[in-house]
């Protein structure tokens, strides 16, 4: 089963749908993406379609048992698509909908980063509060502010 | 100070994107050639709905359906399904006919009844007629919003507003397309 991802204009996806491999067959029986969009086409009047892989998320494959693929080759367009991901036609990937304003794209893992990168590791006592279940400590994005927040949920 | 929202009427203009095929010279044939007594939704000529026709399945009317269904629900989050009896019909209105105001809601059958219902103008006559909202604002009672129906534009409504269709004063049947769905 193929799977192709209906975008709108606004380069939003609007729908993903599956496609029977033999019906992306082209004249010397190879899978062709071109040949999966024309059915489609015909199918629901709508022609714009993009493959996207089940398997690809992050930028990585990923085997059918969730374990990361030792062929990367197959790694499709960043991200399974989803409704109401961005096509990001310049780059050839699937982002997920922006979190916040500020974050920039980050190519390699198809995914969205903060302006002053990743919340800071949290630190061994932190750790072993959270396994204990006495804190439950995170980094959240304040967005106003531009940082990132500890916070215990829990409190 | 936390506001909380009940509920909500609305409607939504817009038009399908001119990439899609939905051809509506097709949909306005579909319907004129189902135009005929036996597919009347009613024989009472007091009633709104003598000027609605059944109409069955047509390919380019599903377009429409999917691409209303696939907007609505990137843009709002719920899913717009077709209601399973009627979902479909078509309104012709001839020379000097005007649609009496009405809502969609069936109180005696709220389970088929549509949350949301949709008007699709498949016709190219010179005048547009206008699809008239009637709602209530509080003290504000009875009012009134025109939205002119022009060609290839769909307007999505909220089916508890009652609204009527203004008289058509052109020589040529106004055609009409109209759905109506649950939201899921």
């Amino acid at each position: 089963m193929a799977h192709f991802a209906k975008i709108g204009l606004n380069s939003k996806v609007i729908a993903v749908h599956g496609l029977d491999n033999n019906k992306m067959l082209n004249a010397s029986n190879v899978e062709d993406e071109t040949v999966g969009v024309q059915e489609l086409t015909r199918i629901h009047g709508w022609p714009l379609w993009v493959q996207t892989s089940y398997n690809t998320r992050g930028g990585k494959y990923y085997n059918t048992d969730g374990t990361l693929a030792a062929d990367q080759s197959k790694a499709l367009r960043g991200n399974y698509a989803g409704i109401g991901y961005l096509w990001d036609e310049e780059n050839n990937l699937f982002f997920s909908p922006k979190p916040y304003a500020s974050w920039v794209k980050h190519l390699p893992t198809a995914s969205w980063k903060s302006p002053i990168g990743d919340a800071p590791a949290l630190t061994a006592e932190q750790i072993s509060q959270n396994t204990a279940n006495t804190h439950r400590w995170l980094y959240n994005w304040n967005e106003g502010a531009q940082s990132w927040d500890l916070v215990n949920a829990l409190a | 100070m936390e506001k909380f929202r009940f509920t909500e009427q609305f409607f939504i203009k817009g038009k399908i994107d001119s990439v899609s095929q939905v051809d509506t010279r097709l949909i306005k044939n579909h319907i004129l050639s189902n135009f005929c007594l036996a597919n009347r939704m009613v024989n009472n000529q007091y009633w709104y709905l003598k000027d609605y026709v059944k109409v069955p399945y047509h390919q380019h009317i599903q377009w429409v359906q999917d691409f209303l269904r696939d907007h609505y629900r990137v843009e709002h989050g719920r899913t717009l399904v077709l209601l399973p009896k009627d979902g479909i019909r078509g309104i012709v209105q001839q020379t000097g006919e005007s649609v009496n105001t009405h809502n969609h809601i069936q109180d005696w059958h709220l389970a088929d009844s549509p949350d949301v219902s949709c008007l699709y103008c498949v016709s190219t006559n010179e005048k547009p007629a206008e699809i008239i909202f009637e709602y209530d604002d509080g003290r504000n009672r009875h009012r009134r919003w025109k939205v002119p129906m022009e060609k290839d534009t769909f307007i999505l409504f909220s089916s508890s507003l009652n609204h009527s269709i203004s008289i058509n004063e052109n020589k040529d049947f106004l055609v009409n397309l109209s759905l109506q769905f649950q939201l899921i």
